[in-house]
């Protein structure tokens, strides 16, 4: 190829172009900032702005009481809402991506169904791990998510883990665990069931110090094994002969891909329960605003995701004065007019 | 530079798909693989680019290559054009060097992105998304992809076949001027025998994932054989231009190879 680059009319357009999406990443990012402080704002002691700041920043200037609120409550459940929704928000635009379909989620191949299982089933045996008894129901569901990967892998693996293979294995384990979890809420006491209902619907209450870290150090882990991995991702959007010939290795990358997904699912369901429809909204909005290329969509689709979650979480304080509404009902309220406008806005039903 | 590759079978569900096919192709010349439907063409470029399990072997000037040599050397430009993509032009072209390409594209390398385009006219068409420019154009866009990866064995799979006549003819000479600039092999599976004579330096013909005749086009492309291959009777003449000329005629009887 003969090299004239300065002979060529518009070559700073693409410079433009990632000008953009960089804008559109700090946007995203401002949004996320002033989402999470009005988050912590909100709630039934009526905090200002100051104290609010003043407790986050220079707690020793604050009373007590509104340094615990703001502290030991309300910014885990705002730091909660942020990490499961970036874990979310990059679960799933990976899972779309190496599916090559736009309805996937971080839910599709039964993960949350697992997750969901495993917990009734240590509500419902009253187990408690030794030493860790607050553990014993995020191992379980954790546990059980895995189990779920598993055995979506252990049939994908054997047809050479190609999307279609992977999302009948996925909606057969999906439809296994769903039927497992209704078992176990049959068969619990009225009192046990209504546990499982309310671990079931999604609720950052059960945010706190101990799990917060624990959540963020799998986010980071996860996120960072897959930034590397960009660009392929990008090129998979071309089709796996496609992308094959461009060097990537397709089904080594797809394992990879799916293993950290279930590993960023698990995480965030294992502490605060199913939160639908994150997964499946954050990467189309995203795909809105800054394209296919990963090294922008991934970051773009984790802040929408954090963006979802923590709006979801201010509202989830808002609708019933005194109570909090679980954010798992929430984010499926308002996720399905979304998803509607969004099919309504999509280009041939294409993503 | 000669590539040779020697005794390549490929099987699929325990059947041979392509059996022990030996040929020799010649860097800046231009073969062109014809055959009927599921005669194996695709699976014989995709198994010379590495794409696919294979026995046999490929040697580069009397060195054997390696099935990762293979794919680091060799472009393969797959037949489908299908795949949907909110993907923009200019990222497609880029991704052609994925290799090259970090957390930054370096500048050079979208320069010479922006120039691949231009080549083919599709300048305008950069900031354009895949899934919304017509399908000669997305044809065009995965040529000049496969171009801007700089392969010493260019492997093209039905490059025409969504393309209008003039787009046809810039193809086939872009791709004819590339592999005489760059000295770079081609292989090309074409259905389009006048267009195959037209620009190919030699012609392999492939049935039932056997090499039946294999060198120029006016020994490999005669009556008998197209008979024989396609079932079709077909007027064989000189074009004024020079070029073999092929006109089928009609369907003639089942294919006896």
């Amino acid at each position: 190829m003969s090299d004239h680059p300065q002979a060529v009319p518009g070559a700073s357009s693409y410079a433009r172009l990632a000008a953009r999406r960089l804008g559109w990443l700090s946007a995203g990012a401002l949004v996320l900032a002033a989402s999470a402080i009005a988050d912590i704002l909100t709630g039934p002691a009526f905090l200002s702005i100051d104290q609010v700041l003043t407790a986050l920043f220079a707690p020793s200037e604050v009373d007590q009481t509104t340094a615990v609120i703001v502290r030991q409550i309300r910014l885990p459940m705002t730091l909660m809402a942020m990490l499961v929704g970036i874990a979310l928000g990059i679960a799933g635009v990976a899972m779309q991506t190496i599916l090559g379909n736009p309805l996937a989620s971080p839910y599709t191949l039964g993960f949350s169904a697992a997750a969901g299982f495993g917990a009734a089933l240590a509500i419902v045996t009253g187990l408690s791990l030794p030493f860790l008894p607050w553990m014993t129901i995020p191992v379980a569901a954790f546990v059980a998510a895995s189990g779920a990967a598993v055995l979506v892998y252990g049939f994908a693996h054997r047809k050479g883990m190609t999307p279609d293979v992977m999302v009948l294995a996925g909606i057969a384990t999906l439809f296994l665990f769903q039927s497992l979890q209704s078992m176990v809420q049959y068969l619990a006491s009225p009192e046990v069931l209504q546990a499982i209902v309310f671990w079931l619907f999604g609720s950052l209450l059960k945010a706190n110090w101990d799990n917060v870290p624990i959540t963020a150090t799998i986010v980071v882990f996860c996120t960072a094994l897959l930034v590397p991995d960009a660009w392929r991702l990008t090129a998979l959007r071309l089709g796996d002969t496609r992308a094959a010939s461009l060097g990537v290795e397709v089904e080594r990358l797809r394992v990879k891909v799916f293993v950290l997904v279930a590993l960023l699912t698990a995480g965030s369901v294992a502490f605060v329960g199913t939160i639908g429809f994150v997964g499946l909204v954050a990467p189309h909005i995203a795909r809105m605003l800054v394209g296919e290329d990963q090294r922008f969509l991934m970051p773009m689709s984790a802040l929408t995701g954090a963006c979802i979650m923590t709006g979801a979480s201010i509202l989830s304080k808002m609708i019933s004065p005194g109570s909090v509404i679980p954010i798992g009902i929430v984010t499926a309220v308002i996720g399905v007019p979304f998803l509607f406008g969004l099919i309504l806005r999509l280009k041939g039903g294409r993503p | 530079m000669t590539y040779a590759f020697k005794d390549i079978t490929v099987h699929m569900g325990g059947a041979p798909i392509v059996q022990q096919a030996s040929s020799e192709l010649a860097a800046g010349k231009i073969t062109v693989i014809v055959g009927p439907n599921g005669a194996g063409k695709t699976t014989l470029l995709t198994a010379l680019a590495g794409l696919r399990s294979s026995t046999g072997s490929m040697w580069a000037e009397g060195r054997e290559l390696s099935r990762q040599e293979r794919r680091s050397l060799a472009a393969y430009m797959p037949q489908d054009i299908g795949a949907q993509s909110s993907l923009t032009v200019l990222e497609v072209v880029l991704l052609g060097r994925l290799t090259s390409l970090g957390l930054r594209v370096p500048t050079d390398l979208q320069a010479k992105a922006l120039n691949a385009l231009h080549r083919f006219g599709l300048s305008p068409l950069q900031e354009r998304t895949l899934d919304a420019v017509s399908g000669g154009q997305r044809q065009l866009v995965y040529l000049t992809q496969a171009l801007f990866r700089e392969p010493r064995l260019l492997l093209l799979d039905e490059p025409t076949a969504a393309l209008d006549l003039r787009h046809q003819l810039i193809v086939m000479d872009a791709v004819r001027a590339h592999a005489a600039a760059h000295d770079i092999a081609v292989l090309i599976a074409i259905h389009d025998l006048s267009l195959a004579a037209q620009f190919a330096d030699q012609v392999i013909c492939l049935a039932n994932g056997r090499i039946e005749a294999d060198g120029p086009a006016d020994q490999v492309l005669t009556a008998d054989r197209l008979r024989a291959l396609f079932g079709v009777d077909a007027e064989i003449d000189q074009a004024p231009s020079g070029h073999l000329r092929i006109t089928p005629v009609r369907a003639v009887q089942e294919r006896t190879v």
